[in-house]
């Protein structure tokens, strides 16, 4: 056996069954459910929202994490049919003002220069 | 939806989703300022009064501009906000015919009045407002105490302190920190998420600043006397230290981080560097180091702008934390008795926790390091952004027609490929003096593969070949090999290795391991109480593959969230997390050889590459290398080449099984190498 081995497989070997009973049972697993993700996703097991979702990580790190979370809280325990009434409004308002104030996100298109 | 079941049922499961395309845009990988003269003490020659003693005032700040007149778009919580400024709109048509609202404001209708008129002198800044929520902010600009009565709605006594705010003279922007502080209330009154209300509160006692009156009060002398101490503070301003910045905010709502970088540019992301910055750029590329992504969007290379980072002289009075940025500083010595960092300058700064991420530095060559003056203004170590700038834009106005690349390394493979790809009429070399390209990583047969492949785009790749000397001859460089053939080049790039900056920890008495040059941790990402370390400056204990040093991206973002994470777990005496996700690496160094990877990727370990027949049309050859375990052959590693899909996970659960496999053919049938054949539905 030499230190680097060459393995060829054809097409018909590559679909033929699987005998081993490891790789049988991984190759029937969802995708998705192969290995946990890193990213501990939006919603915490009791339903509250995860700040520590990746997917809010540099919004909940900026100078106004602190009114996203209000607003995203806010929006969270109130109904649909009182946040288009208006509820939530100031706390989305304080986030909006702070990001406009400090200029903490980018912007979608033209960009300043940077240095 | 199952790996493979379903391909063999002729619908294609595995969507060949291109990797290329999250992987490309997220690189990476360890940072440093352009090659000065390194700062290494010999451990113990320090002086040791330095520790506790410095009463230096506070380091000047950098002058902070803020930018212009454009409203920032909300990344990432798109979905979140988006509806929400709907609602918001809608709301504010709603609003007008609530009566019950009617009320209250026509009774604080002066303080409304008042507080209305001081809104215009702000309208400029809602004005620009782009057209996602003009209305909102221009028509709540002056009911913006209106909001709270409605917010009042569903408590009665939550309208005093809110109302109560808004006659207050100053405007709701610049009163934010004392607004926000009645609108919990309504908030925890109306949900049971007490989540928001307790989050200031909670975490005030953790926080430095004292409460909000009180602080603002005593706001000068606090200043002074916090301008040198940061609960967390990061020594290094890249990838791992910006994810570290990140997992701390995200776990401790209130927290102040300051982040130390020795180099100027905000956090920037490191592969664009020798990856998208040449293969999407133009030509203003090395002004704004930025490139047109797939998708059709601009990116640059930073992860955030200016203002996304506090001042640090107005980090210890912002009420609800912030992350700060120091540019252009060194730490020196950290003083782990007196929890303190020291700068070059001499500044004492204390901290709560701290993290090393300093990252790396390309390693210097001697012959080159020795060379006159004239010599050296043709040499550029490749690393940083002014390295990218200063080979784009000599390559832009032909000034370099000849480029000559040292090193095997995959940055140096890939600055070969990236260059040649872009200037098709440059003559690119590269220079080694191992066999072939990313020798260290690759089983030979593949490294030969490699370095066939991007021979064939035109590099003219001299392997084998030891540099004796070189001189500035007229215009050119010229670079005498052993064998005494002479080279002849408009610049020289190194891209052969990578030295730790692991000397500031040696200089304060921790650990460096021998083997590998990093900083010694635990697998919590732990040197000792206070003291963390992550991305490519550290040695940590990987419970499955042992101690390990990677300078990966994925790593120094992996690693910097769980050290961040384990920094405020410490802190709050919970348990830390181990490392456990093993964090991959992308490379592109010719045409159609797409590497991934996962584990340890040493070509000094046994390997079976298992390899698809080349499609037919593209001739695109895929395969996947399982690299053995010296102990026990189980797989420790798994290097994918053009394979997608989920294939990242797989490995990593094989890795993390410790499983040996006889046949590894079977096992390689968890890998897309084949596309499933077209179905007929």
């Amino acid at each position: 056996m030499s230190f680097h081995q060459i393995l060829k497989i054809s097409p018909t070997e590559f679909w033929n069954d699987i005998k081993n009973e490891y790789i049988q049972k991984l190759s029937n697993t969802p995708p998705d459910e192969v290995y946990p993700s890193n990213n501990p996703g939006p919603t915490l097991p009791n339903g509250n929202v995860n700040f520590e979702c990746h997917c809010v990580s540099h919004l909940v790190a900026s100078p106004c994490g602190y009114h996203f979370r209000e607003a995203i809280n806010c929006q969270k325990s109130t109904n649909e049919e009182d946040i288009e009434k208006g509820a939530c409004g100031q706390q989305l308002l304080s986030f909006m003002e702070c990001a406009n104030r400090t200029q903490c996100f980018k912007l979608s298109e033209e960009k300043d220069e940077k240095k | 939806m199952l790996l493979r079941a379903i391909g063999r049922s002729a619908k294609n499961l595995v969507s060949v989703r291109n990797i290329a395309l999250s992987r490309a845009s997220l690189g990476g990988g360890g940072h440093h300022h352009e090659p000065t003269p390194v700062y290494t003490p010999k451990p113990g020659s320090l002086d040791w009064y330095l520790c506790g003693n410095n009463k230096k005032s506070a380091h000047e700040p950098e002058p902070y501009i803020p930018k212009g007149d454009d409203y920032g778009s909300f990344v990432g919580a798109a979905v979140f906000v988006g509806l929400t400024i709907a609602a918001v709109l809608f709301k504010t048509d709603a609003f007008k015919k609530d009566t019950h609202v009617h009320h209250h404001v026509q009774k604080h209708e002066t303080s409304h009045e008042s507080s209305s008129h001081a809104e215009p002198a702000h309208e400029p800044e809602p004005e620009e407002v782009e057209a996602v929520a003009p209305e909102p902010v221009a028509s709540t600009s002056s009911p913006s105490s209106e909001p709270t009565p409605v917010a009042a709605q569903t408590s009665e006594e939550s309208a005093q302190p809110s109302t109560s705010s808004q006659s207050e003279p100053a405007p709701v922007q610049q009163e934010t920190p004392e607004v926000s502080t009645p609108t919990p209330e309504p908030v925890s009154q109306s949900s049971e998420s007490s989540a928001s209300s307790s989050s200031p509160s909670s975490s005030s006692p953790s926080t430095e600043s004292t409460p909000q009156k009180s602080e603002e009060a005593s706001n000068e002398s606090d200043e002074k006397k916090k301008g040198l101490y940061c609960e967390y503070v990061i020594i290094g301003s890249g990838t791992a230290a910006y994810y570290a910045s990140l997992a701390i905010r995200a776990k401790q709502a209130e927290a102040k981080v300051l982040m130390i970088g020795e180099e100027n540019e905000l956090p920037y992301n490191r592969p664009p560097l020798s990856k998208e910055l040449w293969w999407y750029g133009d030509e203003n590329s090395s002004k704004k180091l930025d490139y047109t992504a797939l998708s059709g969007k601009k990116r640059d290379i930073f992860y955030e702008v200016e203002g996304f980072f506090v001042k640090p002289e107005d980090l210890p009075s912002a009420t609800h934390g912030g992350v700060s940025l120091i540019r252009g500083s060194k730490v020196v010595k950290i003083c782990e008795e007196d929890k303190t960092v020291i700068l070059e300058d001499g500044t004492t700064i204390g901290f709560g926790k701290v993290l090393i991420a300093t990252g790396t530095r390309p390693k210097k060559m001697d012959l080159f390091e020795k060379s006159s003056n004239e010599v050296q203004n043709k040499i550029t170590y490749y690393h940083y952004p002014a390295d990218f700038k200063k080979v784009e834009n000599s390559l832009a106005d032909s000034t370099v027609k000849t480029i000559t690349i040292i090193g095997n390394s995959l940055i140096a493979s890939e600055l070969a490929y990236s260059i040649k790809r872009k200037y098709e009429n440059v003559n690119v070399h590269q220079i080694f003096e191992e066999k072939y390209n990313a020798s260290d990583i690759l089983p030979e047969h593949l490294a030969k593969k490699s370095t066939e492949a991007i021979q064939k785009m035109g590099v003219n790749v001299h392997s084998e070949e030891k540099i004796g000397g070189v001189r500035k001859c007229c215009k050119n460089v010229v670079l005498t090999m052993k064998d005494g053939s002479e080279h002849r080049t408009d610049l020289i790039v190194i891209a052969d290795g990578e030295d730790v900056n692991s000397e500031l920890a040696e200089a304060s008495g921790l650990k460096i391991n021998s083997v590998n040059g990093g900083v010694t941790t635990d697998k919590y990402l732990k040197v000792s109480p206070n003291i963390y370390a992550a991305g490519s400056v550290a040695s940590f204990d990987d419970s499955v593959l042992g101690t390990r040093r990677l300078s990966s991206w994925e790593n120094a973002q992996i690693s910097g969230r769980l050290a961040g994470e384990n920094m405020v777990l410490n802190k709050n005496e919970k348990d830390e997390k181990a490392f456990w996700y093993q964090p991959s690496f992308f490379t592109k160094f010719a045409p159609h050889l797409h590497l991934n990877a996962i584990g340890q990727i040493d070509s000094k370990l046994e390997t079976v590459a298992v390899y698809a027949e080349p499609e037919k049309d593209s001739q695109i050859e895929r395969a996947v290398v399982f690299y053995k375990s010296k102990n026990g052959g189980h797989i420790v590693g798994v290097l994918l080449v053009n394979v997608f899909g989920p294939s990242l996970d797989v490995a990593r659960r094989i890795i993390d099984d410790r499983k040996n496999i006889e046949d590894l053919k079977e096992l390689a049938k968890l890998f897309p190498l084949y596309e499933a054949p077209k179905a007929d539905e």
